[in-house]
This record gives structure tokens, sequence and C-alpha cells, in this order.
């Protein structure tokens, strides 16, 4: 389980007023930031935290680790955006497949690597790589999108988030990589639209 | 452009070789791949750079609720947590017999 959920179940075993509360707002952050990641829109993540958290004090004593915890946190958290799909930004549900993924030599041989950035930093500091990212994210297929959220962005082990979501950890493992792949694609094919721009002299101050 | 069968095998297993979970085996073959294959190559260059950008992005944007909305759930955790645990003691009170 991540640092963040394995501290607070610490917290949370330690006792003592003032270490409830900080456990309590780690893991109201850990779902909300879940939350927004996967729906893309703030007021159903504060919504799909707010309901998670309410529900964990009615089941906060059956987790003896922080595997457990999280892992139902993640799943509450999972579920309810799900639900929540009405409001938020959610792709269309259908299957990637890797032969449309894979793009021809000529298309890398002709491709953008002079135009990506030289370390990965650069797309959380710069503020339109940081958008096509995002962006890159929210376009996948929610299937997908689960998987990299919790397996990249929250790193889970293939282990839990197969657990979380139920499937076997091939299938993760499998939308994974497609996953990465789509992202991958869809930064390249705005570094290349923005070409020199983005190594080049007007390159934004940081 | 067709695409070469070798090259097809080594782009399904570049996740895993990112994450260091392939076999040995597959793994030099992989790289002995990569030697020869600048697509190849530098298609893993980028894909690298994605996995990596996704994990910071994890760490480093971690937004979290207003500050008001934040303190009124507290507030409301912290209440709920402490009228179950009275609830519990009152009821294992309840059982413990009488002498």
């Amino acid at each position: 389980m991540n640092a963040r959920i394995a501290q607070a179940v610490e917290m949370l075993k330690a006792g003592g007023a003032r270490g409830i509360e900080s456990a309590l707002e780690s893991l109201t952050t850990s779902a909300f930031a879940f939350a927004r990641k996967v729906c893309g829109n703030a007021q159903d993540a504060e919504d799909i935290a707010q309901e998670t958290m309410m529900q964990l004090t009615r089941s906060a004593h059956r987790f003896p680790d922080a595997k457990g915890l999280g892992v139902w946190l993640y799943k509450v958290a999972k579920t309810r955006c799900l639900m929540s799909r009405r409001r938020s930004k959610f792709a269309p549900a259908h299957t990637l497949s890797l032969d449309e993924l894979m793009p021809t030599p000529g298309e890398i041989a002709g491709g953008s690597q002079d135009a990506w950035p030289q370390n990965p930093e650069e797309f959380i500091l710069r503020r339109e790589l940081r958008n096509q990212l995002e962006r890159a994210v929210l376009n996948l297929p929610e299937a997908y999108r689960l998987v990299l959220v919790l397996r990249d962005m929250e790193e889970l082990s293939t282990e839990e988030v197969a657990e979380i979501l139920g499937v076997s950890q091939p299938t993760v493992k499998m939308r994974l990589h497609r996953a990465r792949v789509f992202v991958r694609n869809a930064l390249d094919r705005y570094l290349k639209s923005v070409g020199s721009e983005v190594n080049g002299e007007d390159r934004p101050a940081v | 452009m067709k695409i070469d069968p070798r090259c097809k095998k080594i782009f399904a297993a570049l996740s895993n070789y990112v994450d260091g979970e392939l076999k040995l085996k597959d793994c030099r073959e992989l790289e002995k791949h990569l030697r020869g294959c600048q697509p190849c190559l530098r298609y893993l260059h980028t894909l690298k750079l994605t996995t990596e950008a996704c994990r910071k992005y994890g760490r480093l944007s971690t937004p979290s609720l207003a500050p008001a909305a934040q303190s009124a759930l507290l507030a409301r955790l912290v209440k709920e947590l402490g009228a179950r645990a009275a609830v519990k003691r009152s009821s294992s009170r309840a059982v413990v017999p009488k002498r």
C-alpha cells in the first residue's frame, strides 16, 4: 500500500485525538485526490471523498492493516466514481487494441523525440504539459484509466489493483500497458503539434 | 509502412520491461532487439518518460478539499467515530455479568 495510507493506519493504531484526526485528514486527501484524477471534476470528487469517509467511520474497526484499509478505501471510492459518471467526464467504454495503438516505425522515426522534455518533472512543472497529461488520462476508457491511476499515480501494487477492481493480475498488466501507450501517444501528438516551440527559444520560464 | 513482427512482440512487452517484471530470458531478447532497432528504443524512452511523469504527477499533484469543506467533514467524522465508540462501550458494559 502507498506511504500515505500506511502512515494513516499507524496513526489510527496509535490512537489519541490528534493522531486520529490527522489519519482521517490523510485518508480524506487520498480519497479526494484519487476521485479527482479519475473523474476530472472537483465537485464530484468532494462528494465521493465525503461519502467514502463517512462509510469508513462505520467500518474502520474491521481493518487490521494498511493493505486491508487501503484496498477497501479505493474500492469504495472507485464504485462511487463510476456512479457519479453523469456529471464527470467519462470517455466511452471500449477496448483499446494494441495493434491500433502501435505506431509505425515511420511515425516513430519522424517523431517528436527532440521535443520531449528531458525529465519527467517538466510534465508537472509546465502547465501546458500537465494539462495534456491530465487530458490524456481523462480520455482513457474507464477500465484503463482506473488501472493507470491506481498503479502509476497512487503507486499500488499489481496485486492490490487486481483486488480493488476484481480482475486478474494479467488483466491489470495488460490494461496498464495499453493505458500507458495511449497516454504516451497523446503526449507525442501534442509535442509534435507544437514542434520546436516546446524546446526552442520561446520556452517559458519554469 | 509494414511493422516488423519482432517490433510487435517487443512493443507488447515494454511496460513489463519498464516495471522490471520480464523474465531474464525475455529481458535479454528485448535488449538485444533494442540495440539494433532505433524506433523501438525511441519508443521505450518516451514510454518510460510517460510512466515516470504519471508517478511524479501522483506524488506532487495531490489536490485537497477546500479548507472549509475539509474542516466540516473532519468534525463530522470525529463526532461519528466518538458516537460509535460510546455505543460500543455501553453495549460491552451491558453484557458483563453481575456479581
